[in-house]
């Protein structure tokens, strides 16, 4: 015991490892929130009329809203005045080639471990990277045009694709939603569109990451996918933040149209920057992500593995409007030290035959809170729903917190909704067992983990299976015992 | 805008104040105008707050001008006697003892009325009374030790294995067209002792009755207590019960909870597990049907180590009807070695007929076992037809099974005469719903 105290200290140790700083000139407007700043905001994207009437709508609805407090979460509070709501790299973010790219931010990827040139190259992954908040570079570009694919930052969708933008975006998140959706669709600076036209099968994953840089920039994403009619896309998206000591407001919103016969997999690893072990800075991590099965047959599944952020308040979730359509969750939240997750999803059956599945787990170690809040809803209509839900929870250390908000609400007489939770911690006969063939206790844990997680990470794409499963062993490390 | 619900009832309760605490000793009055005040600040829950979530108090509270009981009237309606169930009886009628004296029975136990109970031992009743309910936090509570001016106290001294099994038969009959009355209960099982209760709620005539019940148990040391609450409100009246229990080291407590009534109904139950090695069982069953509503809400705080608790709720909700469970197992930091399971089973049986479910787990310590489950689904088809393949007819079949899933409940209530009981009353109920 003493000795798995030993190395729960010597590994608890572990410091964040992606926290740099790049020293990037960033193009930064004042402090605070007002309308002429949202106006600023659309006048330095060069955005259309309705662009910014938009935001000015959604910035005064914020005004009428009120911060969410129901989540199990103990929030600092926040000044929203305090924060800068736009920042870019100063450089012209348009490049033809690598060569073109400022060596620093380059090397800021380097560092990240995302040769954009191996990628490109290896992987076939079209990488559209956010640093900050402007679209900096967007590879694999031409072969998706071939195909019709759309896939750039929402200020080139909104110049390019007036007509897509308008007819789809607020459509799933309208900012009326919540009050950060609402924050972001004010003053949202950028973010990647998608659109897959109908009948084509995207023939590579499309990946961004995002990157929070510049010290104090709140940073907020808007992400639109639009899947026609029978197309097929797998969406990834990944970050990681240098380490700060102040806070960072995230506040993100995702929104993905899923069209009759369509599918889209948007899978998410999150590793921004936790705070360090005395909970003492870190993201703040405020994200609405929904999609809609508009269509029958459509199918929407998210996966995500987070493992970052101080704060998490994210409930990626499903509106199952098409018959016979199908929405799927499967989650890996780890938190460590002083980190907070209230994350789950919501599943909204409201077309015959639809279905739904719900796998979570959750592991809480150090002194962290991990909450899963799913809601699961069968509408009047909704003949013949099934859901399925399970999250367990795993608890490494007797300081931390696992709980489970699972609300299931039925509204017709043919549906089947199943919900099943465990709490438990990893067993002495367990480690023992492993002990005895020779495993240390460290990697015990982790390959006990490693199995309990298995069933959502098996879901990731290859590439980023194995990030995950790097991330959640260096997040694991400092929780054992 | 007019004067809130809140704010009458406040007025109510300061323009009646003499009548409302009339036979009590001075330190039962004194701490009751904190109560209104804490209910005035928290205010009546809507069906939006997150402990009353799906049930509409408040709406309740608004919808009908309602007559207040204050004075003890002898209306006896037309009631079944319940000769056919064991036990010694109480009647407590519109929330008053209709036998004015406590007794005190042979082998020390105490049984009758609270109002006599609070002079007669109105140091031990002080002692528990309003110990463990929240009356700083929920507001029905905290109205209820507002108005509360009689109801029914169950004492056992220490070691005392109760001979005989009580009933408490809380009766509501009146000539008003509408009223609200307030119900209170106080058991106390000392340590090493045991007892059995049952507590029936119901109605008679026309009258609308709004029933805001509370009451507390206090369990202690290697002590046992099996409750059984049957619910048989008849139509138009609603019923909104808070029910705390305390649990002290090595002790025993069983609760059936059987929801059979006709109008609104939330039943609530708040175990306290503070003494290591207490076990606490709860078995809940609602019928709902037409425009009723049924919610059984459970939380169960594991204070300390080594507790063990275990629920199973079942439901059946038809016609326009709402079910709702809502379930939460609390693990405070520590309490270690923590076994916890939670089990909530739905039958949704119409197009317009609501469910809700919301088992919860809060979970601050590591070394626990802790699960649920919750479902909702319909009448197993495959079942049925097997049935049918043997001569038996449809509607034999499904009632079969129907009642098989209920009877699941109702026979783990104590005592067989008290199961007969509630058996032909389900039986009742699943022919009307």
């Amino acid at each position: 015991m003493e000795e798995n105290n030993k190395l729960l200290e010597d590994l608890a140790g572990q410091d964040y490892k992606y926290g740099f700083v790049t020293d990037i000139d960033t193009d930064t407007i004042p402090r605070g929130l007002n309308e002429r700043i949202v106006r600023a905001i659309s006048e330095k994207k060069g955005e259309p009329a309705w662009m910014t009437e938009y935001r000015l709508r959604a910035y005064r609805h914020w005004l009428t809203m009120t911060p969410p407090r129901w989540a199990h979460l103990e929030i600092p509070e926040i000044d929203f005045q305090d924060i800068i709501y736009y920042a870019a790299p100063r450089t012209d973010p348009k490049y033809k080639s690598m060569d073109e790219v400022d060596p620093e931010l380059k090397a800021t990827f380097d560092k990240l471990g995302i040769p954009l040139e191996e990628q490109m190259a290896l992987a076939g992954v079209a990488v559209d990277a956010v640093m900050d908040s402007v679209s900096v570079k967007t590879t694999y570009k031409e072969t998706l045009a071939d195909l019709g694919i759309v896939f750039c930052s929402m200020s080139e969708a909104i110049r390019d694709y007036p007509e897509l933008v308008r007819k789809y975006l607020g459509s799933v998140v309208p900012y009326t939603d919540n009050f950060y959706a609402a924050l972001n669709a004010a003053v949202f600076s950028d973010g990647s569109f998608c659109y897959i036209p109908k009948g084509v099968r995207c023939p590579m994953e499309l990946s961004t990451y995002f990157r929070i840089n510049a010290a104090g920039t709140g940073q907020f994403e808007r992400t639109l996918i639009v899947a026609d009619e029978g197309a097929y896309v797998s969406y990834l998206e990944g970050c990681t933040a240098p380490r700060r000591d102040e806070n960072q407001l995230h506040a993100a919103v995702v929104e993905i149209v899923v069209l009759k016969d369509a599918e889209v997999k948007y899978s998410t690893v999150q590793n921004w920057y936790p705070g360090d072990r005395e909970g003492r800075g870190g993201i703040y991590n405020f994200v609405t992500k929904r999609g809609i099965c508009k269509g029958d047959n459509a199918r929407l599944s998210w996966t995500q593995v987070e493992t970052g952020s101080a704060i998490t308040w994210k409930y990626p979730s499903c509106i199952l409007a098409g018959d016979n359509s199908v929405g799927e969750f499967y989650s890996v939240a780890m938190t460590n030290h002083f980190q907070q997750a209230d994350t789950g999803t919501k599943m909204i059956h409201i077309g015959r035959n639809t279905r739904s599945r719900i796998v979570s787990k959750g592991i809480s170690a150090g002194k962290s809170q991990n909450s899963y809040r799913g809601l699961v809803r069968i509408a009047k209509g909704a003949d013949g729903a099934k859901n399925y839900s399970q999250c367990d929870s795993l608890l490494l250390g007797d300081k931390c917190g696992a709980h489970t908000f699972p609300y299931l609400e039925s509204s017709n007489p043919t549906a089947v909704v199943e919900h099943e939770a465990t709490t438990s911690k990893i067993s002495e006969e367990q480690l023992y067992y492993c002990n005895q063939r020779g495993l240390s206790t460290e990697d015990a844990v982790a390959l006990i983990v490693g199995g309990y997680a298995r069933e959502v990470l098996g879901k990731l794409p290859m590439e980023f299976a194995v990030e995950a499963q790097k991330l959640l062993s260096i997040s694991l490390e400092g929780s054992v015992g | 805008m007019g004067q809130t619900i809140e704010q009458k009832l406040s007025d109510i309760y300061v323009s009646n104040l003499d009548i409302i605490g009339e036979g009590f000793p001075a330190a039962f009055i004194a701490p009751r105008s904190g109560y209104i005040e804490n209910f005035m600040l928290l205010g009546l829950p809507s069906g939006r707050d997150e402990r009353y979530l799906h049930s509409d108090v408040r709406q309740l509270f608004a919808s009908e001008e309602r007559e207040t009981y204050f004075t003890q009237l002898s209306e006896r309606g037309e009631f079944d006697p319940l000769d056919a169930i064991e036990g010694r009886r109480i009647v407590v009628e519109n929330g008053f003892c209709s036998e004015q004296m406590v007794r005190t029975l042979p082998d020390g136990v105490i049984f009758g009325s609270l109002r006599d109970a609070a002079t007669r031992y109105e140091e031990l009743v002080l002692r528990h009374y309003n110990a463990v309910a929240d009356n700083g936090g929920d507001a029905l509570t905290a109205l209820n030790s507002a108005f509360m001016q009689d109801g029914a106290f169950l004492y056992v001294p220490s070691g005392v294995h109760a001979a005989e099994k009580f009933l408490i038969d809380m009766r509501f009959a009146s000539a008003e067209s509408a009223q609200l009355c307030f119900s209170r209960m106080l058991v106390v099982v000392e340590d090493g002792a045991s007892v059995e209760v049952a507590v029936i709620w119901r109605t008679a005539g026309d009258t609308r009755f709004l029933v805001n019940g509370v009451r507390e148990a206090i369990v202690g040391r290697d002590a046992s207590l099996t409750l059984t609450e049957v619910n048989r409100m008849g139509v138009g009246s609603n019923l909104v019960l808070n029910g705390y229990v305390r649990q002290e080291s090595g002790s025993r407590a069983e609760t059936t909870v059987d929801e059979l009534g006709e109008g609104f109904a939330r039943m609530g139950y708040a175990t306290d597990l503070i003494g290591r090695d207490a076990e606490s069982k709860l078995w809940g069953l609602y019928l709902a049907g037409g425009e009723e509503h049924a919610s059984i809400a459970v939380e169960v705080r594991h204070q300390v180590p080594s507790c063990r608790s275990y629920e199973l709720v079942k439901g059946i909700a038809s016609g326009s009807a709402v079910g709702s469970f809502s379930g939460l197992v609390y693990v405070a930091p520590g309490a270690q070695q923590t076994d916890a399971m939670q089990q909530n089973r739905n039958l949704q049986m119409s197009d317009t007929a609501r469910i809700y479910t919301r088992p919860q787990l809060e979970i601050y310590a590591d070394d626990v076992k802790c699960s649920h489950g919750s479902t909702i689904g319909q009448l197993d088809d495959e079942a049925v037809y097997y049935m049918r393949q043997r001569g038996i007819g449809e509607a034999e079949a499904r009632r079969m099974q129907l009642f098989g899933f209920v009877d699941d409940i109702i026979s783990r209530c104590g005592c067989e005469s008290l199961c007969e009981y509630v058996r032909e009353a389900a039986r009742d109920r699943l022919e009307t719903i």
